[in-house]
């Protein structure tokens, strides 16, 4: 049932594949958004790059997370997944969610408006004010006037992708 | 001067004990690209580290980002990590902006944000070193000196250096260190590790060559190797209030931008 509210919003838009592309591609974002950005957008997207915090390389990772099949959802089989509704779920990243966050030229996420009209599958890194956290069905949303968010963890940021009003 | 001899001797009896495998072959000298003191002094470490059990870091972080197309910042955090090998890992990073708590118990991965009150959690391999691979791959996220936990959890590093040089003495916190800097195909990396008896990491350097601007990253690390650890530490119980989402899946398994 968490997956229905992210589900609903899966159409995927010919330019939010490429943005996903990009990003496969090179994992780096920072010219491409610019430049996708020209002056329609309100904000410059931060640029991505950053250091590496460990000298292992992504395709070691990945080797060993094969190997050993813990890429799998059903990692542990032990869990008693039935009462825990959304334990060996997540968020499919790059088919339902744009994420395309907005930041400013200094790296702070830039808040989209309340306004009725914002699309779902938009993803924020910051909550317009005034909104108030409500738990439906077990799962967590921010609403913000008309607006209902999703939070997740996108890494160890929390982001919010703009779902369908729930029940 | 007798312990000078006696050092010495010491220093080739572990040459001689930790030759370098059969896979890789070093080239002697301080000129050669793989200095074989380099990779000795690396494997005094690596085998300590395996030695461990239960220890905690504590380490002060620093990691550059890009803002304005190509200017570094510093980020900065203080994290401390509790592990219990091989199957029980703490992490508290408090950073910029954020205020994370990581629980493994085994079983359960939960990653717990204090400031927002917001928690997600996961069913996880059942020893450390895969969950962190895992973590990594599934979700971007790569946990604080992830390095040395994998090591100290028996991950062989070697494969990947094409160059590594013994480049001195140098003084971490007052603490005498041989400095290592190791070369490799996206990585540059620089290890201080403390010499004598327990030669462990102190401060670690990673420079990320494929990028313009070679952001790097700097953490300078505390041991304690007997740690009073309560295993309760390693499950989460989620407060009152706190709230429940979900991690979301991350295809092209890049670090995430916004790690710690």
């Amino acid at each position: 049932m968490n997956q229905r509210s992210a589900r609903v919003v899966r159409r995927i838009r010919p330019a939010f594949v490429v943005a996903v592309a990009a990003l496969l591609v090179s994992g780096s974002t920072a010219i491409d958004a610019q430049r996708r950005g020209g002056g329609a957008r309100a904000g410059v997207r931060v640029n991505q790059n950053v250091s590496r915090t460990s000298v292992r390389s992504n395709q070691t990772v990945n080797r060993n997370v094969t190997a050993n099949r813990d890429i799998d959802r059903n990692v542990n089989r032990d869990l008693n997944v039935n009462r825990d509704i959304d334990i060996d779920r997540d968020i499919d990243f790059d088919r339902d969610i744009d994420i395309d966050v907005d930041y400013d030229r200094w790296g702070h996420p830039i808040a989209r408006g309340v306004a009725a009209g914002v699309a779902l599958g938009v993803t924020v890194a910051l909550l317009p004010s005034g909104c108030s956290t409500v738990v439906v069905g077990g799962v967590a949303y921010s609403q913000c006037a008309s607006t209902w968010y999703q939070p997740y963890y996108s890494g160890t940021t929390v982001q919010y992708v703009v779902v369908s009003a729930p029940r | 001067m007798k312990l000078t001899v006696l050092m010495l001797s010491l220093c080739v009896a572990t040459v001689m004990a930790q030759a370098p495998s059969a896979e890789l072959s070093y080239a002697a000298g301080r000129d050669a690209p793989i200095d074989d003191r380099a990779i000795v002094t690396l494997a005094r470490m690596t085998d300590f580290l395996k030695m461990l059990n239960t220890f905690r870091i504590s380490s002060e972080s620093s990691r550059d980002e890009i803002v304005d197309t190509d200017m570094k910042v510093q980020k900065n955090a203080s994290n401390v990590m509790s592990v219990r090998l091989p199957d029980r890992l703490h992490a508290h990073v408090r950073g910029d902006d954020r205020d994370l708590e990581f629980f493994y118990n085994g079983r359960t991965l939960t990653v717990f944000s204090r400031e927002k009150n917001y928690y997600a959690s996961t069913p996880a391999p059942p020893t450390i070193s895969r969950t962190l691979d895992a973590t990594r791959a599934r979700y971007g996220i790569v946990m604080p000196l992830a390095d040395f936990i994998q090591m100290a959890a028996g991950e062989d590093f070697k494969q990947s250096i094409v160059g590594a040089g013994h480049i001195g003495t140098s003084r971490i916190d007052g603490v005498e260190c041989d400095h290592l800097a190791i070369r490799q195909a996206d990585v540059d990396w620089q290890v201080w590790i403390e010499k004598g008896a327990t030669p462990l990491p102190r401060k670690l350097v990673i420079t990320t060559k494929n990028q313009p601007t070679q952001p790097q990253y700097v953490a300078t690390l505390e041991w304690d190797l007997s740690p009073g650890i309560d295993d309760s530490l390693f499950t989460f119980v989620p407060p009152p209030n706190a709230v429940r989402i979900m991690f979301a899946r991350t295809k092209n398994r890049d670090e995430s931008p916004a790690n710690p």
